[in-house]
Protein backbone atom coordinates (compact mmCIF):
# COMPACT_ATOMS: atom_id res chain seq x y z
CA UNK A 1 0.00 0.00 0.00
CA UNK A 2 2.94 2.62 0.67
CA UNK A 3 4.04 1.81 -3.14
CA UNK A 4 7.24 -0.03 -2.38
CA UNK A 5 8.70 2.03 0.58
CA UNK A 6 9.80 -0.85 2.76
CA UNK A 7 12.52 -2.08 -0.69
CA UNK A 8 15.22 -0.56 -2.69
CA UNK A 9 17.73 2.01 -2.57
CA UNK A 10 17.39 5.79 -1.56
CA UNK A 11 16.95 7.94 -4.39
CA UNK A 12 19.28 10.62 -3.81
CA UNK A 13 23.33 10.32 -3.99
CA UNK A 14 23.90 11.87 -0.36
CA UNK A 15 26.54 9.08 1.31
CA UNK A 16 26.14 10.67 4.74
CA UNK A 17 28.05 13.81 6.24
CA UNK A 18 29.68 14.40 9.42
CA UNK A 19 28.68 18.39 11.53
CA UNK A 20 31.20 19.72 13.26
CA UNK A 21 31.23 23.04 15.22
CA UNK A 22 33.71 24.98 12.61
CA UNK A 23 34.48 22.71 9.78
CA UNK A 24 32.03 23.22 7.15
CA UNK A 25 30.26 20.04 6.69
CA UNK A 26 31.51 17.87 4.02
CA UNK A 27 33.47 18.76 0.69
CA UNK A 28 31.76 21.39 -1.08
CA UNK A 29 32.87 20.51 -4.51
CA UNK A 30 31.53 16.73 -4.14
CA UNK A 31 28.05 18.51 -2.69
CA UNK A 32 27.80 21.03 -5.38
CA UNK A 33 28.26 18.15 -7.97
CA UNK A 34 25.27 16.19 -6.36
CA UNK A 35 23.37 19.23 -6.99
CA UNK A 36 23.69 19.96 -10.05
CA UNK A 37 20.12 19.55 -11.39
CA UNK A 38 19.04 21.91 -8.39
CA UNK A 39 20.61 25.30 -10.03
CA UNK A 40 18.77 24.09 -12.96
CA UNK A 41 15.39 23.45 -11.36
CA UNK A 42 15.22 26.26 -9.67
CA UNK A 43 16.11 27.95 -12.91
CA UNK A 44 13.28 26.31 -14.69
CA UNK A 45 11.12 27.28 -11.86
CA UNK A 46 11.95 31.08 -11.86
CA UNK A 47 11.42 31.04 -15.69
CA UNK A 48 7.93 28.90 -15.33
CA UNK A 49 6.57 31.51 -13.03
CA UNK A 50 7.86 34.71 -14.13
CA UNK A 51 5.44 35.04 -17.32
CA UNK A 52 2.23 33.10 -16.22
CA UNK A 53 -0.53 35.19 -16.12
CA UNK A 54 0.78 37.66 -18.22
CA UNK A 55 -0.63 37.79 -22.09
CA UNK A 56 2.88 38.83 -23.64
CA UNK A 57 4.93 35.92 -22.33
CA UNK A 58 8.38 35.25 -23.66
CA UNK A 59 7.90 38.24 -25.56
CA UNK A 60 8.33 40.74 -22.56
CA UNK A 61 12.08 39.39 -22.60
CA UNK A 62 12.04 41.08 -26.08
CA UNK A 63 9.95 43.89 -25.69
CA UNK A 64 12.19 45.31 -22.79
CA UNK A 65 15.55 45.66 -24.38
CA UNK A 66 14.17 46.53 -27.61
CA UNK A 67 12.71 49.75 -26.16
CA UNK A 68 15.25 50.29 -23.51
CA UNK A 69 17.91 50.42 -27.38
CA UNK A 70 15.08 53.00 -28.83
CA UNK A 71 14.77 55.40 -25.88
CA UNK A 72 18.37 55.33 -25.03
CA UNK A 73 19.24 56.62 -28.86
CA UNK A 74 16.41 58.94 -28.84
CA UNK A 75 18.04 60.77 -25.73
CA UNK A 76 21.56 60.39 -25.95
CA UNK A 77 22.29 60.53 -30.57
CA UNK A 78 19.28 62.77 -30.95
CA UNK A 79 18.90 64.83 -28.14
CA UNK A 80 22.45 64.67 -27.20
CA UNK A 81 24.24 64.40 -29.92
CA UNK A 82 26.93 61.64 -28.04
CA UNK A 83 29.49 61.41 -30.75
CA UNK A 84 30.47 58.11 -31.56
CA UNK A 85 32.38 58.22 -34.86
CA UNK A 86 31.16 55.91 -37.90
CA UNK A 87 29.12 53.54 -36.27
CA UNK A 88 24.87 53.96 -36.06
CA UNK A 89 24.03 54.94 -33.04
CA UNK A 90 21.37 52.04 -32.28
CA UNK A 91 23.96 49.47 -33.26
CA UNK A 92 26.54 51.11 -30.67
CA UNK A 93 24.25 51.24 -27.59
CA UNK A 94 22.85 48.17 -28.35
CA UNK A 95 26.39 46.29 -27.58
CA UNK A 96 26.74 48.55 -24.34
CA UNK A 97 23.06 47.74 -22.99
CA UNK A 98 22.32 44.16 -23.95
CA UNK A 99 25.22 42.73 -21.66
CA UNK A 100 24.48 45.86 -19.25
CA UNK A 101 20.41 44.24 -19.10
CA UNK A 102 22.08 40.59 -18.53
CA UNK A 103 24.17 42.09 -15.39
CA UNK A 104 21.36 44.71 -13.89
CA UNK A 105 18.84 41.97 -13.98
CA UNK A 106 20.82 39.20 -13.05
CA UNK A 107 22.35 41.13 -9.85
CA UNK A 108 19.29 43.03 -9.08
CA UNK A 109 17.53 40.21 -9.00
CA UNK A 110 20.01 37.52 -7.50
CA UNK A 111 20.54 39.28 -3.90
CA UNK A 112 17.81 39.36 -2.66
CA UNK A 113 16.89 35.21 -3.22
CA UNK A 114 18.26 34.33 0.04
CA UNK A 115 15.99 36.94 1.96
CA UNK A 116 12.78 36.58 -0.44
CA UNK A 117 12.57 32.48 0.62
CA UNK A 118 13.79 32.73 4.18
CA UNK A 119 11.27 30.15 4.44
CA UNK A 120 12.90 26.82 2.40
CA UNK A 121 16.21 28.77 3.97
CA UNK A 122 15.25 28.00 7.30
CA UNK A 123 13.11 24.40 6.99
CA UNK A 124 15.79 22.73 4.25
CA UNK A 125 19.36 22.14 3.81
CA UNK A 126 20.26 22.39 0.32
CA UNK A 127 23.63 24.19 -1.21
CA UNK A 128 22.43 27.95 -0.46
CA UNK A 129 24.67 28.99 -3.61
CA UNK A 130 21.61 27.55 -6.27
CA UNK A 131 19.73 30.19 -5.29
CA UNK A 132 21.56 33.77 -6.37
CA UNK A 133 23.46 31.17 -9.45
CA UNK A 134 19.71 30.10 -10.44
CA UNK A 135 18.70 33.52 -10.68
CA UNK A 136 22.12 34.70 -13.38
CA UNK A 137 21.13 31.20 -15.32
CA UNK A 138 17.24 32.29 -15.52
CA UNK A 139 18.45 35.61 -16.89
CA UNK A 140 20.89 33.99 -18.62
CA UNK A 141 17.86 32.83 -21.60
CA UNK A 142 16.85 36.98 -21.56
CA UNK A 143 20.40 37.29 -22.49
CA UNK A 144 20.40 34.81 -25.15
CA UNK A 145 17.20 36.76 -26.71
CA UNK A 146 18.65 39.92 -26.24
CA UNK A 147 21.84 38.76 -28.13
CA UNK A 148 19.66 37.57 -31.12
CA UNK A 149 18.20 41.34 -31.30
CA UNK A 150 21.96 41.96 -31.14
CA UNK A 151 22.78 40.03 -34.17
CA UNK A 152 20.11 41.25 -35.97
CA UNK A 153 21.05 44.92 -35.70
CA UNK A 154 24.52 43.79 -36.20
CA UNK A 155 23.43 42.46 -39.52
CA UNK A 156 21.61 45.84 -40.78
CA UNK A 157 23.68 48.02 -39.34
CA UNK A 158 26.96 46.55 -39.35
CA UNK A 159 29.65 46.31 -42.02
CA UNK A 160 29.90 42.79 -42.28
CA UNK A 161 30.73 39.17 -40.16
CA UNK A 162 34.28 39.56 -38.68
CA UNK A 163 36.40 36.84 -37.98
CA UNK A 164 36.88 38.42 -34.85
CA UNK A 165 33.33 37.55 -33.42
CA UNK A 166 34.94 34.67 -32.85
CA UNK A 167 35.96 36.89 -29.12
CA UNK A 168 32.12 37.02 -28.27
CA UNK A 169 31.79 34.18 -25.96
CA UNK A 170 35.09 34.84 -24.04
CA UNK A 171 33.52 38.24 -23.38
CA UNK A 172 30.62 36.73 -22.54
CA UNK A 173 32.12 35.00 -20.24
CA UNK A 174 33.92 37.49 -18.64
CA UNK A 175 29.94 38.92 -17.90
CA UNK A 176 28.73 36.07 -16.50
CA UNK A 177 31.63 35.04 -14.19
CA UNK A 178 30.73 39.11 -12.87
CA UNK A 179 27.65 38.88 -12.64
CA UNK A 180 27.22 35.54 -10.68
CA UNK A 181 30.16 37.28 -8.64
CA UNK A 182 27.85 40.44 -7.65
CA UNK A 183 25.32 38.14 -7.15
CA UNK A 184 26.87 35.82 -4.47
CA UNK A 185 28.32 38.53 -3.02
CA UNK A 186 25.16 40.87 -2.83
CA UNK A 187 23.19 37.86 -1.97
CA UNK A 188 25.38 36.83 1.38
CA UNK A 189 25.81 40.35 2.47
CA UNK A 190 22.14 40.54 2.01
CA UNK A 191 21.07 38.50 4.59
CA UNK A 192 23.04 39.70 7.02
CA UNK A 193 22.25 43.89 6.18
CA UNK A 194 19.46 44.93 4.69
CA UNK A 195 20.97 48.23 3.89
CA UNK A 196 22.40 46.37 0.42
CA UNK A 197 18.46 46.65 -0.41
CA UNK A 198 18.84 50.09 -0.39
CA UNK A 199 22.08 50.85 -1.96
CA UNK A 200 21.74 48.49 -4.77
CA UNK A 201 19.95 50.09 -6.94
CA UNK A 202 21.80 53.09 -6.45
CA UNK A 203 25.55 51.55 -7.01
CA UNK A 204 23.77 49.92 -10.49
CA UNK A 205 23.19 53.43 -11.73
CA UNK A 206 26.71 54.52 -10.67
CA UNK A 207 27.82 51.44 -12.51
CA UNK A 208 25.64 52.24 -15.78
CA UNK A 209 26.92 55.52 -15.77
CA UNK A 210 30.75 54.63 -14.98
CA UNK A 211 30.69 51.74 -18.46
CA UNK A 212 31.15 52.97 -21.29
CA UNK A 213 27.42 52.50 -22.47
CA UNK A 214 26.22 55.43 -23.64
CA UNK A 215 29.35 56.75 -24.85
CA UNK A 216 32.31 55.75 -25.79
CA UNK A 217 35.58 54.73 -23.46
CA UNK A 218 37.32 56.74 -25.47
CA UNK A 219 35.37 59.97 -24.64
CA UNK A 220 36.69 59.72 -21.09
CA UNK A 221 40.28 61.40 -20.11
CA UNK A 222 43.29 59.34 -19.74
CA UNK A 223 43.34 58.62 -16.09
CA UNK A 224 39.17 57.89 -16.39
CA UNK A 225 40.23 55.74 -19.04
CA UNK A 226 42.45 53.45 -16.70
CA UNK A 227 40.19 53.81 -14.14
CA UNK A 228 37.31 52.84 -15.61
CA UNK A 229 39.16 49.56 -17.08
CA UNK A 230 39.45 48.23 -13.75
CA UNK A 231 35.39 47.76 -13.76
CA UNK A 232 35.42 44.21 -15.61
CA UNK A 233 31.84 45.66 -17.89
CA UNK A 234 34.21 47.73 -19.34
CA UNK A 235 36.41 45.31 -20.79
CA UNK A 236 33.32 43.62 -21.90
CA UNK A 237 31.48 46.68 -23.50
CA UNK A 238 34.69 47.83 -25.56
CA UNK A 239 35.52 44.25 -26.22
CA UNK A 240 32.56 43.84 -27.92
CA UNK A 241 32.33 46.95 -30.10
CA UNK A 242 35.97 46.21 -31.03
CA UNK A 243 35.51 42.46 -32.21
CA UNK A 244 32.36 42.57 -33.34
CA UNK A 245 31.65 46.29 -35.03
CA UNK A 246 35.16 47.43 -35.66
CA UNK A 247 36.63 43.91 -36.11
CA UNK A 248 39.62 44.08 -34.77
CA UNK A 249 41.01 42.11 -31.49
CA UNK A 250 40.05 43.15 -27.96
CA UNK A 251 42.52 45.55 -26.52
CA UNK A 252 44.70 42.50 -25.01
CA UNK A 253 45.57 44.27 -21.82
CA UNK A 254 42.22 45.41 -20.65
CA UNK A 255 40.59 42.44 -21.33
CA UNK A 256 42.84 39.86 -19.76
CA UNK A 257 42.46 42.64 -16.59
CA UNK A 258 38.92 42.70 -16.93
CA UNK A 259 38.74 38.20 -16.85
CA UNK A 260 41.41 38.58 -14.19
CA UNK A 261 39.05 40.41 -12.22
CA UNK A 262 36.07 39.14 -12.75
CA UNK A 263 37.51 35.71 -12.04
CA UNK A 264 39.04 36.73 -8.51
CA UNK A 265 36.26 38.85 -7.54
CA UNK A 266 34.13 35.44 -8.53
CA UNK A 267 36.71 33.05 -5.85
CA UNK A 268 36.53 35.74 -3.31
CA UNK A 269 32.50 36.03 -3.44
CA UNK A 270 32.29 32.24 -3.30
CA UNK A 271 34.32 32.38 -0.48
CA UNK A 272 32.58 34.53 1.35
CA UNK A 273 29.36 33.03 1.04
CA UNK A 274 31.05 30.25 2.18
CA UNK A 275 31.62 31.50 5.17
CA UNK A 276 28.43 33.14 5.82
CA UNK A 277 26.31 30.17 4.55
CA UNK A 278 26.24 28.41 7.98
CA UNK A 279 24.56 31.23 9.84
CA UNK A 280 21.98 32.13 7.27
CA UNK A 281 19.14 30.25 8.80
CA UNK A 282 19.91 31.82 12.19
CA UNK A 283 19.76 35.38 11.00
CA UNK A 284 17.69 35.61 7.38
CA UNK B 1 26.69 -1.73 10.62
CA UNK B 2 27.12 1.62 12.34
CA UNK B 3 24.66 3.87 13.48
CA UNK B 4 22.46 5.47 11.07
CA UNK B 5 22.95 8.36 13.38
CA UNK B 6 25.36 9.46 15.75
CA UNK B 7 25.32 12.34 18.26
CA UNK B 8 28.28 13.58 20.47
CA UNK B 9 27.92 16.23 23.32
CA UNK B 10 26.04 18.59 20.99
CA UNK B 11 25.58 22.11 22.33
CA UNK B 12 23.87 24.86 20.91
CA UNK B 13 23.07 28.86 22.44
CA UNK B 14 20.84 31.40 21.12
CA UNK B 15 21.06 35.12 21.68
CA UNK B 16 17.78 36.51 23.23
CA UNK B 17 16.57 39.96 23.59
CA UNK B 18 18.63 41.91 20.68
CA UNK B 19 18.74 40.22 17.26
CA UNK B 20 21.63 38.48 15.79
CA UNK B 21 21.70 40.83 12.78
CA UNK B 22 21.57 45.03 12.93
CA UNK B 23 22.73 47.52 10.11
CA UNK B 24 25.80 48.24 9.18
CA UNK B 25 26.14 51.08 11.38
CA UNK B 26 25.91 48.97 14.74
CA UNK B 27 28.44 46.62 13.63
CA UNK B 28 30.95 48.90 12.51
CA UNK B 29 30.48 50.58 15.91
CA UNK B 30 29.99 47.46 17.96
CA UNK B 31 33.56 46.57 16.24
CA UNK B 32 34.88 49.97 16.77
CA UNK B 33 33.99 49.92 20.46
CA UNK B 34 34.84 46.00 20.90
CA UNK B 35 31.68 45.40 22.66
CA UNK B 36 30.09 41.47 22.51
CA UNK B 37 26.80 41.24 20.81
CA UNK B 38 24.07 42.50 22.87
CA UNK B 39 21.94 40.22 24.73
CA UNK B 40 22.09 37.42 27.02
CA UNK B 41 22.26 33.97 25.51
CA UNK B 42 20.23 30.95 26.10
CA UNK B 43 20.77 27.46 26.02
CA UNK B 44 18.93 25.88 23.39
CA UNK B 45 20.72 21.95 23.49
CA UNK B 46 23.03 21.36 26.01
CA UNK B 47 25.70 18.25 25.85
CA UNK B 48 23.22 16.00 24.09
CA UNK B 49 24.10 12.61 22.92
CA UNK B 50 22.15 10.33 21.08
CA UNK B 51 22.63 7.34 18.91
CA UNK B 52 19.91 5.59 16.29
CA UNK B 53 20.29 2.14 14.85
CA UNK B 54 19.10 1.74 11.05
CA UNK B 55 15.26 0.28 11.56
CA UNK B 56 14.79 2.48 14.73
CA UNK B 57 12.22 5.37 15.55
CA UNK B 58 13.03 7.36 18.44
CA UNK B 59 10.75 10.02 19.98
CA UNK B 60 11.51 13.11 21.01
CA UNK B 61 9.47 14.71 23.49
CA UNK B 62 9.32 17.61 25.69
CA UNK B 63 7.83 21.09 26.17
CA UNK B 64 7.55 23.88 24.04
CA UNK B 65 11.33 25.98 23.60
CA UNK B 66 12.64 22.02 25.28
CA UNK B 67 15.12 22.27 22.15
CA UNK B 68 13.38 19.82 20.23
CA UNK B 69 13.84 21.99 17.29
CA UNK B 70 16.97 22.93 17.38
CA UNK B 71 18.06 19.55 17.77
CA UNK B 72 16.26 18.74 14.22
CA UNK B 73 17.66 21.63 12.43
CA UNK B 74 21.33 20.89 13.33
CA UNK B 75 21.26 17.49 12.57
CA UNK B 76 19.37 18.78 8.79
CA UNK B 77 22.36 21.06 8.21
CA UNK B 78 20.16 24.00 8.34
CA UNK B 79 21.93 25.70 11.54
CA UNK B 80 25.50 24.77 13.26
CA UNK B 81 26.24 23.72 16.67
CA UNK B 82 28.34 25.61 19.03
CA UNK B 83 30.01 22.57 19.94
CA UNK B 84 29.78 18.42 19.45
CA UNK B 85 29.41 16.61 16.25
CA UNK B 86 27.00 15.06 14.32
CA UNK B 87 27.32 11.55 12.17
CA UNK B 88 24.54 10.72 9.57
CA UNK B 89 25.25 7.58 7.31
CA UNK B 90 22.66 8.00 4.42
CA UNK B 91 20.41 10.48 2.42
CA UNK B 92 18.18 12.70 4.76
CA UNK B 93 15.07 13.87 4.18
CA UNK B 94 13.41 16.33 6.99
CA UNK B 95 9.81 16.73 7.41
CA UNK B 96 10.79 20.08 9.74
CA UNK B 97 7.86 22.17 7.36
CA UNK B 98 5.61 19.86 4.70
CA UNK B 99 6.04 21.28 1.34
CA UNK B 100 8.15 24.11 2.52
CA UNK B 101 10.29 23.89 -0.93
CA UNK B 102 6.88 24.58 -3.10
CA UNK B 103 5.91 27.83 -5.02
CA UNK B 104 2.44 28.47 -4.78
CA UNK B 105 2.04 29.35 -9.07
CA UNK B 106 3.85 25.97 -9.78
CA UNK B 107 1.70 22.65 -10.47
CA UNK B 108 1.86 19.93 -8.04
CA UNK B 109 3.74 18.04 -10.72
CA UNK B 110 6.17 20.96 -11.19
CA UNK B 111 6.37 21.10 -7.80
CA UNK B 112 7.05 17.48 -6.80
CA UNK B 113 9.97 17.87 -9.51
CA UNK B 114 11.32 20.79 -8.08
CA UNK B 115 11.17 19.37 -4.36
CA UNK B 116 13.05 16.39 -5.66
CA UNK B 117 16.00 18.36 -6.88
CA UNK B 118 15.98 20.28 -3.34
CA UNK B 119 16.24 16.79 -1.81
CA UNK B 120 18.75 15.93 -4.20
CA UNK B 121 17.01 13.87 -6.64
CA UNK B 122 17.54 14.21 -10.64
CA UNK B 123 14.26 15.02 -11.91
CA UNK B 124 14.77 12.28 -14.85
CA UNK B 125 14.49 10.02 -11.26
CA UNK B 126 11.91 12.09 -9.94
CA UNK B 127 9.21 11.69 -13.03
CA UNK B 128 8.59 8.18 -12.90
CA UNK B 129 7.43 8.33 -9.16
CA UNK B 130 4.70 11.07 -9.96
CA UNK B 131 2.06 8.55 -10.73
CA UNK B 132 2.97 6.82 -6.95
CA UNK B 133 3.22 9.98 -5.09
CA UNK B 134 0.18 11.28 -6.51
CA UNK B 135 -1.80 8.09 -5.37
CA UNK B 136 -0.10 8.47 -2.23
CA UNK B 137 -1.34 11.93 -1.91
CA UNK B 138 -4.59 11.43 -3.12
CA UNK B 139 -4.01 14.04 -5.86
CA UNK B 140 -4.36 12.11 -8.96
CA UNK B 141 -6.79 14.65 -10.43
CA UNK B 142 -4.90 17.69 -9.12
CA UNK B 143 -1.32 17.45 -10.50
CA UNK B 144 -2.00 19.93 -13.32
CA UNK B 145 -2.81 22.14 -10.54
CA UNK B 146 -1.07 25.35 -8.93
CA UNK B 147 -0.68 24.74 -5.50
CA UNK B 148 -1.51 27.84 -4.04
CA UNK B 149 -4.96 26.34 -4.56
CA UNK B 150 -4.76 23.36 -2.81
CA UNK B 151 -6.01 23.10 1.11
CA UNK B 152 -3.57 22.73 3.63
CA UNK B 153 -4.59 18.68 4.01
CA UNK B 154 -3.22 18.55 0.34
CA UNK B 155 -0.32 20.39 0.48
CA UNK B 156 1.14 18.84 3.39
CA UNK B 157 -0.21 15.46 1.67
CA UNK B 158 2.19 16.29 -1.19
CA UNK B 159 4.81 17.30 0.87
CA UNK B 160 5.15 14.02 2.60
CA UNK B 161 4.58 11.69 -0.22
CA UNK B 162 7.68 13.09 -1.77
CA UNK B 163 9.99 13.39 1.24
CA UNK B 164 9.03 9.38 1.46
CA UNK B 165 9.53 8.39 -2.23
CA UNK B 166 13.00 9.46 -2.63
CA UNK B 167 13.57 6.67 0.09
CA UNK B 168 15.77 8.76 2.68
CA UNK B 169 17.70 6.83 5.09
CA UNK B 170 17.08 9.17 7.81
CA UNK B 171 13.58 10.80 8.09
CA UNK B 172 13.70 13.42 10.57
CA UNK B 173 9.64 14.36 11.44
CA UNK B 174 8.68 17.55 13.36
CA UNK B 175 4.89 17.31 14.31
CA UNK B 176 4.21 17.85 10.83
CA UNK B 177 1.51 14.85 11.09
CA UNK B 178 -0.70 17.04 12.95
CA UNK B 179 -2.20 18.99 10.15
CA UNK B 180 -3.42 15.66 8.67
CA UNK B 181 -6.84 14.08 9.13
CA UNK B 182 -6.54 10.90 10.98
CA UNK B 183 -6.81 9.05 7.54
CA UNK B 184 -3.57 10.64 6.38
CA UNK B 185 -1.72 10.09 9.92
CA UNK B 186 -2.31 6.28 9.85
CA UNK B 187 -0.84 6.12 5.95
CA UNK B 188 2.38 8.60 7.46
CA UNK B 189 2.57 6.01 10.03
CA UNK B 190 2.60 3.42 7.45
CA UNK B 191 4.95 5.08 5.29
CA UNK B 192 7.33 6.08 8.03
CA UNK B 193 7.11 2.27 9.12
CA UNK B 194 7.82 0.94 6.04
CA UNK B 195 11.02 2.82 5.44
CA UNK B 196 12.25 1.77 8.74
CA UNK B 197 12.06 -1.79 7.39
CA UNK B 198 13.83 -0.94 4.97
CA UNK B 199 16.87 0.35 6.94
CA UNK B 200 16.21 3.71 7.45
CA UNK B 201 16.40 5.47 11.16
CA UNK B 202 13.48 8.17 12.19
CA UNK B 203 13.61 10.69 14.85
CA UNK B 204 10.26 11.41 15.69
CA UNK B 205 9.19 14.84 17.49
CA UNK B 206 5.98 15.29 18.15
CA UNK B 207 3.35 16.64 21.15
CA UNK B 208 1.27 13.56 20.39
CA UNK B 209 1.94 11.24 23.14
CA UNK B 210 0.09 8.16 22.15
CA UNK B 211 1.42 8.51 18.65
CA UNK B 212 5.31 8.41 20.01
CA UNK B 213 3.49 5.35 22.15
CA UNK B 214 2.26 3.88 18.95
CA UNK B 215 5.58 4.21 16.51
CA UNK B 216 8.73 5.01 18.81
CA UNK B 217 10.37 2.15 21.38
CA UNK B 218 13.15 3.59 22.91
CA UNK B 219 12.20 7.93 23.58
CA UNK B 220 14.46 11.11 24.78
CA UNK B 221 12.51 13.50 27.10
CA UNK B 222 14.58 17.07 26.32
CA UNK B 223 13.89 19.87 29.04
CA UNK B 224 15.43 23.06 28.39
CA UNK B 225 18.01 21.74 26.02
CA UNK B 226 19.17 19.00 28.48
CA UNK B 227 17.83 15.32 28.84
CA UNK B 228 15.46 14.63 31.17
CA UNK B 229 15.10 10.84 30.80
CA UNK B 230 15.73 8.39 28.26
CA UNK B 231 15.22 4.67 27.63
CA UNK B 232 11.81 2.45 26.10
CA UNK B 233 8.71 4.80 25.53
CA UNK B 234 6.70 3.78 28.45
CA UNK B 235 9.27 4.93 31.03
CA UNK B 236 9.80 8.18 29.42
CA UNK B 237 6.51 9.30 28.79
CA UNK B 238 5.10 8.05 32.18
CA UNK B 239 7.74 10.59 33.50
CA UNK B 240 7.04 13.22 31.64
CA UNK B 241 3.30 13.02 32.02
CA UNK B 242 3.89 12.92 35.71
CA UNK B 243 6.01 15.99 35.81
CA UNK B 244 3.47 17.92 33.11
CA UNK B 245 0.84 16.96 35.67
CA UNK B 246 2.81 18.28 38.46
CA UNK B 247 3.60 21.46 37.27
CA UNK B 248 0.22 22.57 35.32
CA UNK B 249 -2.56 20.21 37.90
CA UNK B 250 -5.17 19.15 35.73
CA UNK B 251 -8.55 21.07 36.26
CA UNK B 252 -11.02 19.82 38.27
Amino acid sequence: MASGLDQGKPLAPDTGYVIEASAPPTSRGRTLWRYRGLLGSFALRELQVRYRQSVLGALWALVQPAALIAITTLVFHSALHVDVGSTPYVLFVATGLVPWTFFHTAVSGAVPTLVNQAGLIRKIWFPREALPLATVLAVGVDLLLGLALWGALLAYYGSGWHVTLLWVPALLAILVAFAAACALAGAAVNVRFRDVKHGLPLALQVLFFATPIVYPLTALPDLAQRVAALNPLTAVVAGLREAAIHGVTPDPVRTSLGALGALVFLVVSWLLFLRAERRFADIV
Amino acid sequence: MAAMLEIQGLSKRFRRGAPAYGSLRDTVMRLVRRAPPPGTSVVALEAFDLTVEAGAITGVVGANGAGKSTLLKIIARITPPDAGRVVVRGPVASLIELGAGFHPELTAAENVLLHGSILGVARTAMRPLLGSIAAFAELEDALDTPVKFFSTGMYARLGFAVAVHVRPRLLLVDEVLSVGDLRFRQRCEEAIAALCRAGAAVLYVSHDLDSVARMCAEAVWLDGGRVRARGVVPGVLAAYRASAAGSAPERP
